[in-house]
């Protein structure tokens, strides 16, 4: 699998380009980002660590502490959608596998080897004999089965009781009769395809054979959780007296809103390639707004996530551009499509003026941490082609506009852009259309519960437009075009305004058994979603059952190219990871997922070099 | 004062007269007032330049300028320099003043309204109304302003009109609670009691007789709640819950400039600057005209 | 009146206007669109969710308030618990029950807010005094100039100024966080400069009240040392109404720090609450809505009692007095 070279940076990025430059060519030769802990990258078998300290020159300092900061975290309960389980991922959990230095593949993590069945439905993982859970208990295929048990179970997800945020699972992962359970759809555990066979042997079932499944198998939805103390302490299980974990570090402390220690596992299996004596990690809550670059200069943190105004900062000076350090994107924005009374945006061509008209390297150009993003899919997925992109072309926009019966924009509704938040690229994009089509273009910032309560809604007859999000998701063909805008988004999106209308109405009853429902939802789909959504839907189907490596990435192109042609919705972004790291922080290994980088194998040196 | 019904003319003269001088004189201390007469001058100034906002500012506050993305101060074109997307300082300075002063004014006329209505009300009437009355300023009174304020807008959103309110409700109290306690010592007085034998309606005598009175302490709250109003807007800007960008308010930039405090700290000094002068000179105001009133004036 | 039975209304009008805002937020907060779970997705990183076929995937509030519970239950059953200082676990900190968050950050809070209040009362009585007795001369104007520079100036401005001066320029202390006492001289700082020109005004003005009073002046008259005069009869009687202004601006820093504790990443109360509205995380809301409420009413009665205590002459007149504190009131300004 080779990785296409993206569109190299612009003039402005000069950095950034060589970085994305260097990131090819390492990924090309099989290297490693930033850590020369070269080979191993794939396989079962062996177990050989990631990253050993990258201190072949440097000498280690006595005290091997590293300083974060991040967001607050109010839980790391893997199993609910926060910010929080990529702080489990990172290295408090581990899983069966763990990702290889660009995160590319997998390597060998609670499970020592695997073996997948002929037909690609069955893995079979052997859990190392030496795992063990930070208490000093044993770690078994049992504990992951219970774990995934408690995942797959509607509502189980809500930590202490009160609330749970979304289910982290991700639907691409594609365990046999997972979705299912989780819908309620069935409660007989049997039919999950998760297996504990004995203590040290753990089989999954997957649905079809599924390309990224042992990829997928890193996101923290999968890390194993000690069962006996979540049910012993449904509410604080978490909390620093009561957890108990199987990563290469535990918690020590944990105080809400404010810190979090980290220390070694003594437990864990592969204590050589663990070299921090401690991570202290300052919780910051958000609010207002400050820079991130004055904790960091200030010697207050080693590594910290920068945003715009901080990229623009450490690109000013000189030395501090040295520390500037890129993960590559992992997340894309877009623009969805509104449902409207007015059908203006039904009108597959308009939508397809809209896009082309969008200036992306400008928008990229006022967005320091983004480039140009022209399709729903990562440039950084294997095999990713360019004919999947959107092409713009401001002409083209024009002339579509003009058939439409809109010549230079005359007559033209005004186009709104629905957003949580003031981002400058939600003004750029505005003024994109603005400029290049004459048309008139608003952004409606709008606070996040007005957002949320309006994006799937349909809107009046006079307001069009569009919603801005964005998305993350594993750099792979399953995840990027099976499950985040899934072919069933597609024809969700598809629906004419007052079908999609009584669509959630289905959704919303109440009164409906959850089989009754899901007939019902499917029998609109097939009856009022658009030709082209149902040929996606085939087209993916027949990607994620196709056994031939090639014939799949041939499949998943076309589903990807199809998807972007309905232009329902508009990809504008992607987003890139830039983060300030201290010279003196060895063996980081930055990778395109949204956890950016694991704690085992980060050393400090003694002085910078 | 002018005579719209024929009523006791003696006693309406009688305090249309004392009101002229008493205005007067204030006036006379007002101006003699150094700082506060510069500080009005001033004021004077930003509302005229906020209601010329459109003819002030060379541009739009949305219209960018790709090929001045940044840009330092005193740029060719740009006064100011512009931010990130390449929007002139200058004018979103201008336009933000205009949100400040509208929201400050605008919240500060309608809690004026209210206070007036519930103080004349409770005063007036008294007994089990003014017991009501009184009762619901005490809880907007345990009612921390800002919670008041915050849960406001999150629920109406972040319109112009829901930021003046938010701050408007939040502080009519004060001036209700002043009302009442005018009416209640005007109440009594002689040319009241005359207006009321003759047959005066309660309307008439609230309007011509209690609340000339109370104008002056009305006058002094006031001019200190605009400062307050300006600075609560810009605080719930900063908290993410001012007025819907992309319509400047300092707030806003004054949030957003922190983040560029070490990439482009123009960003976050000139909106600072501009606010705490304005917070300055309406503050000074208020003093002047607290001093003016002030029968002890040359105390304080 | 005896004393007890107005304390008794007074306990009486307090728990009733509790309840008022009880209602009042939770009402606004059940009009407020969006709910904790949707919110809770789209801003904590639900980015890894497709659309709206995710809408499936269920959210539910378990514990004591069901999706299926009219609003009106949930209000009694928060009230119910509530009245027993209980408010059950917030949304967002499912770990934690509310009351052990006001706990933990209500002493946050209220450490900066005395700190600065009383750092603020050992700046002001001097300038006051002196302010006072050189009445009209230019250090007078010149003090009281300087004094208004700092009500204007609004707390999170002071913040930042100091961030750039203290940590970027000196480097000497850290910019946020909340470990030790260096975090705190940086919002205890930002925090002092409004109290204190409150506090500056009321004593100036209250003193020269005090120097008109007659044993004052005969005092002086007498050949008395003014400072002695000055410092042994008239301080003490003109710092009686400062109390009245010490009541509100205390429970206002106490609830009102939150601008300083966004700067300063500073785990208060204040933040935790901004933060309960925003993400509609009714328990956390409600519960800490209540408390600030409680708290504010609290120091009025405090302060009304002390007054009537410290100046018997004010207790059958205490009517006149609210207002005239109310007028003065410094949480006027929600900063």
């Amino acid at each position: 699998m080779s990785t296409r070279s993206r569109p190299a940076g612009r003039s402005t990025g000069r950095r950034r380009s060589t970085a994305a430059a260097v990131a090819v060519a390492l990924a090309l030769s099989g290297c490693s980002l930033f850590g020369d802990d070269g080979g191993n990258a794939s396989g079962t078998g062996g177990d050989a660590g990631s990253g050993g300290a990258d201190g072949s020159d440097a000498e280690l300092a006595a005290e091997q502490v590293l300083r974060l900061s991040s967001s607050n975290l109010p839980i790391i309960d893997p199993q609910v959608v926060t910010f929080g389980m990529w702080m489990s991922a990172k290295g408090i959990f581990e899983g069966l596998v763990v990702q290889n230095e660009d995160g590319t593949d997998v390597l060998p993590g609670m499970a020592e080897s695997w073996e997948v069945s002929d037909d690609g439905l069955t893995y079979t993982f052997h859990i190392r004999e030496d795992a063990a859970w930070s208490n000093g208990d044993p770690l078994t295929a049992e504990d992951f089965e219970r774990t995934y048990q408690r995942l797959f179970t509607p509502e189980a997800g809500e930590t202490g009781g009160s609330t749970s945020g979304a289910n982290s699972y991700q639907s691409a992962t594609n365990i046999k009769g997972a979705t299912d359970f989780l819908e309620g759809a069935t409660d007989d555990w049997s039919e999950v395809g998760v297996r504990a066979v004995d203590e040290r042997v753990l089989e999954i079932e997957v649905a079809s054979p599924t390309p990224g499944f042992l990829l997928a198998m890193t996101h923290p939805s999968m890390l194993p959780l000690h069962m006996d103390t979540v049910e012993e302490h449904p509410q604080d299980w978490q909390e620093a007296e009561h957890i108990v974990s199987n990563g290469p570090f535990m918690i020590d402390q944990w105080v809400t809103n404010s810190s979090m220690e980290l220390v070694p596992n003594p437990h864990y299996w592969d204590t050589d390639n663990v070299h921090l004596d401690r991570i202290e990690i300052a919780l910051l809550e958000g609010g207002t707004t400050g820079a991130a670059t004055v904790p960091y200069e200030n010697d207050e943190v080693d590594i910290v996530g920068l945003a715009n105004a901080d990229i623009i900062r450490m690109e000013s000076d000189p030395e501090l551009a040295d520390h500037v350090q890129i993960a590559p994107s992992v997340s894309y924005v877009y623009l969805a499509t509104l449902r409207s009374e007015n059908p203006l945006l039904e009108d597959v061509n308009i939508r397809k003026a809209l896009s082309l008209a969008l200036d992306r390297e400008y928008i990229a150009e006022v967005t320091p941490d983004a480039q140009p993003g022209r399709s729903l899919v990562l440039g950084i997925v294997p095999g990713y082609d360019e004919s999947i992109e959107v092409n713009e072309d401001v002409e083209e926009a024009q002339g579509l506009l003009a058939e439409a019966g809109y010549p230079d924009g005359e007559g033209f509704p005004e186009i709104n852009l629905l957003a949580g938040s003031s981002n400058v690229d939600v003004e750029a994009i505005v003024d994109s259309w603005r400029r290049n089509l004459g048309i008139d273009a608003k952004a409606d910032t709008v606070e996040t519960g007005v957002l949320v309560e309006r994006r799937w809604a349909v809107q009046d007859e006079d307001y069009v437009g569009f919603y801005y999000g964005s998305f993350a998701g594993t750099p792979d063909w399953p995840t990027m075009v099976g499950s985040l805008w899934s072919p069933r988004d597609i024809q969700e999106f598809s629906l004419p305004a007052d079908v999609w209308a009584e669509y959630q109405e289905v959704q919303a009853d109440g009164e409906l058994s959850i089989s009754e429902r899901n007939a019902e939802l499917a029998e609109m789909l097939d009856e009022h979603a658009s030709d082209a959504s149902h040929e996606l839907a085939d087209l993916v189907d027949q990607a994620m059952n196709s056994a031939d490596e090639a014939e799949q990435q041939e499949l998943f192109t076309q589903a990807a190219q199809l998807r972007e042609e309905q232009h329902l919705i508009i990809p504008v972004l992607w987003k890139d990871r830039y983060f300030a790291v201290r010279p003196t922080v060895q063996g980081l290994n930055l990778r395109p997922s949204s956890d950016a980088y694991y704690f085992k194998g980060i050393s400090i040196a003694a002085d910078e070099q | 004062m002018a005579t719209l019904t024929e009523e006791p003319a003696a006693a309406a003269g009688v305090t249309a007269e004392r009101a002229r001088s008493h205005w007067s004189r204030a006036w006379a201390r007002f101006r003699a007032n150094r700082l506060a007469f510069v500080s009005l001058i001033f004021c004077a100034l930003l509302i005229v330049t906020a209601l010329a906002a459109p003819w002030i500012a060379p541009y739009h506050f949305s219209e960018t300028d790709p090929d001045a993305r940044l840009a330092p101060l005193l740029t060719d074109g740009h006064l100011l320099g512009t931010d990130l997307l390449g929007r002139d300082i200058f004018s979103r300075l201008v336009y933000g003043l205009r949100t400040a002063l509208f929201v400050a004014f605008g919240a500060e006329l309608a809690s004026l309204v209210v206070a007036i209505l519930i103080g004349l009300s409770a005063g007036y009437i008294g007994g089990r109304v003014d017991q009501g009355l009184m009762g619901i300023t005490d809880v907007m009174y345990a009612f921390p302003s800002y919670i008041f304020a915050i849960v406001l807008v999150t629920v109406m959103g972040r319109s112009i009109w829901a930021v003046m309110l938010a701050i408007g409700i939040s502080s009519w109290v004060t001036q209700a609670r002043l009302v009442r306690a005018q009416v209640l010592t005007v109440k009594e007085r002689e040319y009241v009691e005359a207006a009321r034998s003759m047959g005066a309606s309660g309307v008439t005598i609230s309007l011509r007789y209690i609340l000339p009175n109370a104008i002056g302490p009305l006058l002094v709250t006031t001019s200190f709640a605009i400062p307050a109003a300006i600075g609560a807007e810009a605080g719930l800007a900063l908290l993410g819950l001012g007025v819907q960008p992309p319509t400047p308010s300092w707030g806003s930039m004054i949030s957003e400039g922190t983040s560029y405090i070490l990439a482009a700290p123009h960003l976050l000094f000139l909106p600072a600057t501009l606010f705490a002068l304005t917070l300055l000179a309406f503050t000074w105001v208020g003093d002047g005209i607290r001093d003016a009133f002030d029968t002890s004036g040359e105390d304080r | 009146m005896s004393f007890m039975t107005y304390l008794g209304k007074r306990v009486v009008r307090m728990v009733l206007s509790l309840i008022a805002v009880s209602a009042i937020t939770f009402t606004l907060l059940q009009m407020a669109p969006g709910n904790f779970a949707d919110i809770q997705r789209i801003s904590a990183g639900a980015a890894q969710f497709g659309g709206a076929g995710t809408e499936d995937m269920v959210h539910a509030f378990a514990s004591r308030y069901g999706d299926d519970i009219p609003a009106w239950r949930q209000y009694l059953i928060f009230m119910k618990g509530a009245a027993t200082w209980d408010f059950g676990p917030s949304y967002k900190y499912p770990t934690q029950d509310v009351q052990d968050i006001i706990a933990q950050g209500f002493p946050i809070s209220a450490t900066i807010a005395l700190i600065a209040v009383a750092l603020s009362l050992m700046i002001a009585i001097p300038i006051g005094v002196y302010a006072a007795v050189r009445q009209n001369s230019a250090a007078d104007h010149g003090t009281m100039f300087l004094i208004t520079l700092g009500t204007a100036l609004p707390n999170y401005l002071t913040g930042v100024i100091l961030v750039l001066f203290f940590t970027l320029t000196l480097g000497v202390l850290p910019s946020s966080g909340w470990d030790g006492p260096q975090h705190m001289i940086m919002p205890v700082l930002a925090l002092v400069l409004g109290p204190t020109a409150v506090l500056a005004r009321y004593v100036r003005s209250s003193m020269l009240e005090t120097l008109r009073e007659e044993y004052v002046v005969a005092a002086l008259a007498k050949g008395g040392p003014r400072a002695t005069v000055i410092t042994r009869h008239a301080l003490g009687n003109s710092l009686i109404p400062i109390v009245t202004v010490l009541g509100p601006l205390l429970a206002a820093l106490m609830t009102g720090t939150v601008f300083v504790e966004a700067l300063f990443r500073i785990p208060g109360l204040g933040l935790y609450f901004a933060q309960a509205a925003a993400s509609r995380d009714m328990p956390l809301l409600m519960g800490t809505a209540l408390f600030f409420a409680l708290i504010l009413m609290t120091m009025n009665l405090i302060v009304d009692l002390v007054y009537g205590y410290l100046d018997p002459r004010i207790r059958a007149a205490g009517g006149v007095n609210r207002w005239r504190r109310s007028q003065k009131n410094p949480q006027q300004q929600p900063a």
